[in-house]
This record gives C-alpha cells, structure tokens and sequence, in this order.
C-alpha cells in the first residue's frame, strides 16, 4: 500500500471513530439502542461473509452458531465467570467454534444444494435442543450483567461498534494472506485450490470455523444487548433471513455487513412508525436478494464498483511493459533456480479404472530434468487421466517419483507443494482475485515486482493489478501457464495450454516454454493437440493410446513410427 | 413400538410426497425448492380463511390449492424469467429468499396467531392396537404412492417429461434446439403448488397450525429426498416413509421425544456422508 494510501485510510478511520461518539453522544436512547441493533446484526452478517461471501459455502445455520455464543455467555454470567462480556465475548466466539468445525465436516464432501439442506437441518436441530432446553439463568430470571464501563447504552453501542471494526479489519488482514485468497480460490475451484498447494478440507474448516467465531460474537453482544435472550431470537427463520441479507447487501465486505444491519433496523423502525406489519421487511430482504442474484453480486459489490469508476486520485499504474528496465535484460543477475534433478517425474506401472473401464494400463513415463516432455495421444487416448493421475486428483495404481521423492499415496496439495504443479483444461483461474494476488498465492513463495515483470513480460502484457474477471480466456490460461512455473516447481504438467489460443499467442507460448527451464529450474510436461507447438518446444514426445504407451523418442522419429500414424493421426500405412 | 409405527405412518407418507415433489423438481427444473413447503402452508391459510368467511369446506379446499398453484407457478415465472440459465446452488439459493417472502406475506395475511384447521379426514379409518388412524393417514400414503408412480411416467413415459429433463440438465441448448420451454416449467412449477397445497391440507390439521414450523417441514422432505440422492424416485418415497416410521417411534419414548426432530437429521447426516464419501472434488474432472 502507498503512505498516501494508508494516510487516507486512517484518517477515514479516524473520522469515522469521531462521527461514532458524536452519534453515541447526541442521539437518544431509543436510537442509540436501534443503531447497538444493527451494529450487532453487522457482525452476524460479516460471519456470513466469510463463509457465504468469500468462499461460496452456502450456511443456512449461522443463527445457530450466533445461539452458541448467547448461550455461552449467559452461561458464564450465571457462573458469574470474572471479567464480565469482556472475557465471556471471546470465550463465547470460541464456544461455537468446535459447532462450526463439525457443521464443515459435512462440507468435505456435500457442496451446493446438499450443504444448503444439510446446513438449513442443522439450524432446525439447534433450535429444537434450545427450545427444549431454555437458556441458563431465564428460569431463574437472571440477566445477562454488563461490567463497569458498558453499562450505559451509549457505551455498550460503543463497545459493539469497537467489536465490529475488530472484526472487519482482522478479516480484511485475513483477507490478504494465503488463507483469505484460498477461501476466494475454494469458491471457485476446489481443483485449482489444490493443484496451488492448498489443502481443500483447512481451506473449507478454516471458512467455518471463523465464520462461526464471528457468529458466537455477534450472539454474546445480543445476549449484552438484550440482557435476556430466548430461542426465538436465533431459529432457522432469522439463519434464513441473515442469508438473504447477506446476499442483498454484499456481506464478504464490512460496509455491505454495516449496510446490511442498518437497512434492517431501519427498515423495521419505519414499518413501526407507519404501523405496517414487521413482516414487510423479510419480503423487502426477499426481494433484494433476488435482484442481487440476478445481478451476481450484492449492494456492496455495486458501490465499490461505483467508486472505482470515480476519477478520484487515480495515478497511473506503472505497467511492466512500459518499464523495460524491470525486464530480465540481465539474467545473471536474477536469483539462480534451484539445481535441475537428472530425473524430474519418474511413473512406472501407472494405472486408472473407472469402475469396469480401464482409462490407463501400466503407463511407465519419464521426464528428465529441465527439459520440456511432450504427452500427445487422440481423444479419450487417457492423457487426462494421466494428469489427473500423477497430480493427485485420481487414485491410480503404480507408483509416481517426484525427483527421487515417493509421492504415490500423497494428495494433491501436498504433490503441488513438493513440486509437482499443473494446469487445467477447464478454466479454473479465480475470477476475483488480481493478477498479483493470484500469481503470488500460486507461487507460494515471496515474489517481486521484477520477478512478476519477469515472468510475464514476453508472455502476456498485463498490469499486476488487472483483475482476472476482466481477461479473455486465452489470457487466462496463459497467466495460469505463468502462476505454475513461478512457483518454480520440478515439474509443471500443462493440460493442453494452447487449447483456445491464437496462432501468435501459441507461438509466443512456444518460445516462452523454450526458455521456462532455464528461468524457472522446472522441467515441463505438455499435453497438446497442437503438434506443431510440440515439435517446437519438446526434446522427446510420448504418445499414448487406449491408455497405454504407444511409442516413445524424439518429437521427428515418434511421429515418422507408422502405428503413431495409424493410431494419431488416422492415415493409413501404406507401407 | 406398534403405536409409534403406526402414528407415523401419516408423518412418513407427508415426507415422502413432499420428498418426492422435490425429488421431480429437482429433476425437472434443476432447483431443490425449498419453498415447496411453505407453498403449501399458504393454501392451507387461503382455505382457512375462506371457511370461516362461511364457504363450504370443499370450494374453499380447492381454493387453497388453486392459491398454491398459482403461488409457485409466480415463483417459477421468476426463476424461468432470470435464472434460467443459473446453476442448481443459485436456483436454490432464489428458492430459499421465495421461502423468506412467502412465510413473511402469510404471517402479514393471515396473523400470527394459531387458528383451528378444519380436517377433512378426521374421522376414524381402523383402529390397530389401540391407534386410531384417521383417514388423512391412507390417504397421505395414497397421494405419495400416486405422485410417486405419476412423476415416473411423467418422466419415462411422456415427450413433455424428455424436453423438461434437457431442459433442466442444458437450458440453453434446450432453448437452441427450439424447445420452448418456458411454458411447460412453469406449468410444472404450479402442478407441485397445487400438489404440495394438497398435501399440506390434510396433514396440517394434525401437525400444527403455525405457518414456520409448517414450512420447516421441507427439513424432513429435504431429509427424504436426499435419501433418493434428490434423483431417485424410489429412494425419496422410502427415505420418507422410514423417517415418519422412526419418528413416530421416537415420539414414543420419553427421554427420546423432545428429539425426535434432530434424530433423523442425524441419520440422513452420516447416510449423505456415507454415499458421498468418494466425492472428494467438486468437478467431475
């Protein structure tokens, strides 16, 4: 971030702590008590925005966690645990933490639809146990107390504020880390998550249990607020209308959480002024979710954009292009690779089934280090399968040797961090990361700007912050291209990266490929239709058919051999 | 044990007919429409409302179903409309802000204070082993094994059933191909309305008359569906009738009966987790 940036943001903070006292000093109670209401509800729907907003995990449950943490903290004071909601707000985030952790499990395995009934059963399932069981100290009549110094509603609007804006830039900090973009990566692809070095279950836990972290804080700041809280408070109605808010008002960021919250009490205060039954502001949520759906993003999403299109203080980008100076003129000077291993990817006796199909029978392949291996086969030959199979995403029989490491029974994320990476056929590069953001969570390793410079400057021409939704797909496929070598593995297995590419795009990827070992200490792997692009790049080819090897050797004396002919490329040996 | 099986005959037969609607939604138009529920409580309350204005029981029951129909046949105009081309998560997700509107449009139309449901089918059909069981419990069991068999045909049998499954697996391609779709889905989508409307009048007499715990039965039709992995018809049907069997036994234990809800979602929890062990990845390839 710039110093001017980051002057700019704490004076908005500054500001914005300053505009809080004035409002907590000269508004009257009942508001003051209005605006503590849509504060709290802020931080429920920043929960959601983790979990819903940023990694695209449908939560239908988060009232449910929020209840944890009302619970929790109710328990506590009839405990009369010292340290008042200072101590009991945190303990309460941690109470619904092991909740959140148990409701992800399930969502190793069940996405969309099924985590969404799965989730939505669970939020039914709690508010069975708490209506039947009421909350600690209600039957006694004994309230949640506020220490000294959150007494007053004025100070305990300030305290939630206070917790609010803990949240929203601990999550932005977040954000920014591997762990934030992986929940952004998840959304889009567990596939490409992995196959970047990112274990998909920490991924999807991690997303649950800050969510429900966040949640219990939010339930602990009601049970303050209300000072007694019943099950009605938290069943599986308010989890549903949480989503439908969190989606109306974009929730993965604090001002679409603040939003989101004020547009709710406000919403039900004027229907209390003009006596309209409270029920109209569900049907309000209702509708605003669905203009949110069919917009594909929420009222935050909208506004940022909007801002972004301001031509407010917009200094123009250095763009690599245009600073040749960055550019490897030099490469000596660059930081050496690591030594190439003489055997870069050691497979022998590799074999798939799919049920009673046989995709691969007992492949042997070997790709020596710093050298570009080409794997070419027709349609349906297996080369997919192959992939797929010595990356970790099929179980396969046979045994796969990373430069002399054992990774057979390693999954995928591990393979990608020991330095077998690869792309995909399918797009799968993260819409809503930028390209920095998604070159250095790709890489796993601290990069420069001369290192980002460097690696794309004859490849494609794009400033570091471009976002990707905003690239064609030829460019995406050859940043993925990019994102894999620069992580600098011993192997890079591209699944047919020319697939969609022009002639001149396929050209310059040949001739960056051709340099790509020498750069990045990678041996490279390609699958490709394109045999003119394999002859260009490749030392030796094998060709499989019908899940075997067919032939192997130089790309000139493979593709001369007459059953490569017959095989590949249909024509009949005359001979 | 016998009591609780047989008082939960009438609970299994609800869960597998709206199991099995949700099954050939899902099926059909690509959405887990977990409003279907709640669609059918804003019949019953339609027909609740017209009886005591005085309408004989029969016209206002089939008003209510009629209200049904044409409820979802609204929710399915707005998903043909702009989600057409959406993915199941996303349809599921608009069915899900349906559900919010139409529970909120029910609480500020009809109140929310309880009334008293007229019941169709309350008089005594058998009396086995000291249960009476009313007629609402054949003819749940009746209209399951009905919508079960005629979803069947719908979908094996008839070229209406081949078009809306394309459609629902390739919308677009469907549309290219010149199939007009739109039409027949929503069609389709006012069928299940009617249909669930049906369901909930005669089990919504002896369940409970409070319009969010009415349309939280879609938990359990949920439940059922996913038994017959949301595609297999037979699957939901059964799914549905041993989840009413098991809570009719829970309901009979003492220590067990204030969790007779959270029992079978726990089942129906381990036995997703247990087919779908193996689907590690989110894309097939």
């Amino acid at each position: 971030m710039r110093p001017a940036d980051r002057l700019v943001r704490a004076g908005l903070a500054a500001a914005g702590a300053l505009l809080l006292y004035g409002v907590a000093a000269t508004l009257p109670a009942y508001w003051v008590f209005l605006a503590t209401s849509a504060v709290v509800s802020g931080v429920l729907l920043q929960s959601l925005g983790v979990v819903a907003g940023r990694a695209g995990l449908v939560s239908l449950c988060q009232a449910a966690f929020a209840a944890i943490g009302a619970w929790t903290t109710a328990q506590l004071n009839v405990w009369a645990v010292p340290g008042g909601l200072w101590v009991w707000l945190p303990l309460a985030g941690l109470a619904a933490v092991p909740l959140g952790v148990l409701v992800g499990l399930p969502a190793l395995r069940l996405r969309g639809v099924h985590l969404a009934i799965v989730t939505l059963g669970f939020a039914a399932t709690v508010d069975v146990v708490l209506a039947t069981s009421s909350f600690p100290g209600v039957a006694q009549g004994l309230t949640v107390g506020r220490p000294a110094g959150l007494a007053a509603e004025r100070q305990y609007f300030l305290f939630c504020c206070g917790v609010f804006a803990l949240v929203a830039v601990a999550l932005a900090v977040v954000g920014r880390t591997r762990l934030g973009i992986s929940w952004r990566v998840l959304r889009e692809s567990e596939r490409a998550t992995a196959a970047a070095g990112t274990g998909v279950p920490g991924a999807k836990l991690s997303a649950f249990a800050v969510s429900a972290f966040v949640a219990g804080l939010s339930g602990a700041l009601l049970a303050g607020q209300l000072a007694m809280v019943v099950s009605r408070n938290f069943d599986p109605g308010q989890s549903l209308t949480a989503y439908a808010v969190a989606v109306m008002a974009g929730a993965h960021h604090a001002e679409g959480a603040l939003l989101g919250g004020a547009l709710g009490v406000l919403i039900s205060e004027l229907l209390r002024r003009f006596e309209i039954p409270q029920q109209w502001a569900n049907v309000v949520f209702a509708v605003g979710a669905l203009q949110a759906f069919t917009q594909g993003s929420g009222l935050s999403d909208a506004l940022r954009a909007r801002l972004r299109r301001l031509p407010l203080r917009r200094l123009p980008l250095p763009r690599p292009s245009e600073t040749p100076s960055t550019a490897p003129s030099s490469p000596d000077q660059a930081p050496l690779p690591p030594p190439q291993p003489a055997t870069a990817l050691q497979v022998s006796g590799l074999g798939v089934r799919f049920g009673q199909v046989t995709a691969l029978h007992q492949v042997t392949l070997t790709v020596p280090g710093g050298t570009v291996h080409g794997l070419v086969g027709p349609n349906g030959a297996g080369k997919s399968s192959l992939v797929d199979a010595i990356t970790g995403f099929v179980p396969c029989t046979g045994t796969v040797f990373l430069s002399g490491t054992d990774l057979t029974t390693a999954p995928a994320h591990r393979r990608a961090r020991a330095g077998l990476r690869r792309t995909f056929q399918q797009d799968r590069v993260p819409t809503t990361l930028t390209v920095e953001e998604y070159l250095r969570f790709t890489a796993r390793r601290h990069l420069t700007h001369e290192d980002l410079a460097e690696a794309l400057h004859d490849l494609v021409d794009l400033p570091p912050t471009h976002r990707i939704e905003e690239l064609d797909t030829g460019t995406r496929r050859l940043l993925e291209v990019a994102g894999a070598l620069l992580a600098r593995p011993v192997l890079a297995v591209l699944d047919e990266p020319a697939a969609g590419l022009g002639q001149a795009e396929t050209e310059r990827l040949g001739a960056w490929l051709n340099t790509a070992p020498a750069r990045f200490g990678a041996a490279v792997l390609l699958i490709e239709h394109d045999l003119d692009l394999v002859r260009a790049t490749c030392e030796r080819v094998t060709v499989l058919d019908f899940g075997t090897v067919l032939a192997e050797g130089p790309p000139a004396e493979v593709f001369a051999t007459p059953e490569v002919l017959r095989a590949y490329l249909g024509e009949e040996v005359t001979a | 044990m016998l009591q609780g099986l047989l008082s939960g005959l009438a609970a299994g037969g609800t869960f597998a007919a709206l199991g099995l609607l949700l099954t050939a939604m899902y099926r059909l138009t690509a959405t887990v429409n977990l409003a279907v529920a709640a669609i059918g409580v804003a019949g019953v309350y339609v027909m609740a409302a017209l009886t005591e204005s005085g309408l004989p029981y029969g016209v206002a029951a089939a008003a209510g179903v009629a209200a049904g129909a044409l409820l979802s046949a609204g929710c399915g105009a707005v998903m043909v409309r702009w989600f057409a081309a959406g993915d199941a998560q996303t349809r599921t997700a608009v069915s899900i802000a349906q559900l919010i509107g139409i529970i909120a449009l029910a609480y500020i139309l009809f109140g929310d204070t309880p009334r008293v449901l007229p019941n169709p089918a309350s008089g005594a059909a058998a009396e086995l082993a000291g249960v009476v069981i009313t007629w609402a419990t054949p003819a749940l069991l009746a209209l399951a094994a009905l919508l079960g068999g005629g979803t069947h045909l719908l979908l094996t049998r008839t070229p209406l059933g081949l078009r809306l499954r394309a459609m629902a697996e390739r919308p677009v391609t469907t549309e290219l191909l010149g199939i007009g779709t739109r039409r027949p889905a929503v069609v389709l989508w006012a069928a299940t309305g009617g249909l669930a409307a049906l369901v909930l009048l005669l089990v919504a007499p002896v369940r409970s008359s409070d319009i969010l715990s009415l349309s939280m039965l879609i938990v359990p039709a949920c439940a059922a569906a996913l038994v017959g992995g949301l595609t297999r018809l037979s699957g939901a049907l059964l799914g549905g009738l041993a989840l009413g069997l098991l809570e009719g036994v829970l309901a009979g234990s003492a220590a067990l009966r204030e969790y007779r809800d959270a029992v079978p979602f726990a089942a129906i929890l381990l036995i997703l987790m247990w087919t779908r062990r193996r689907e590690v990845w989110d894309a097939a390839r």
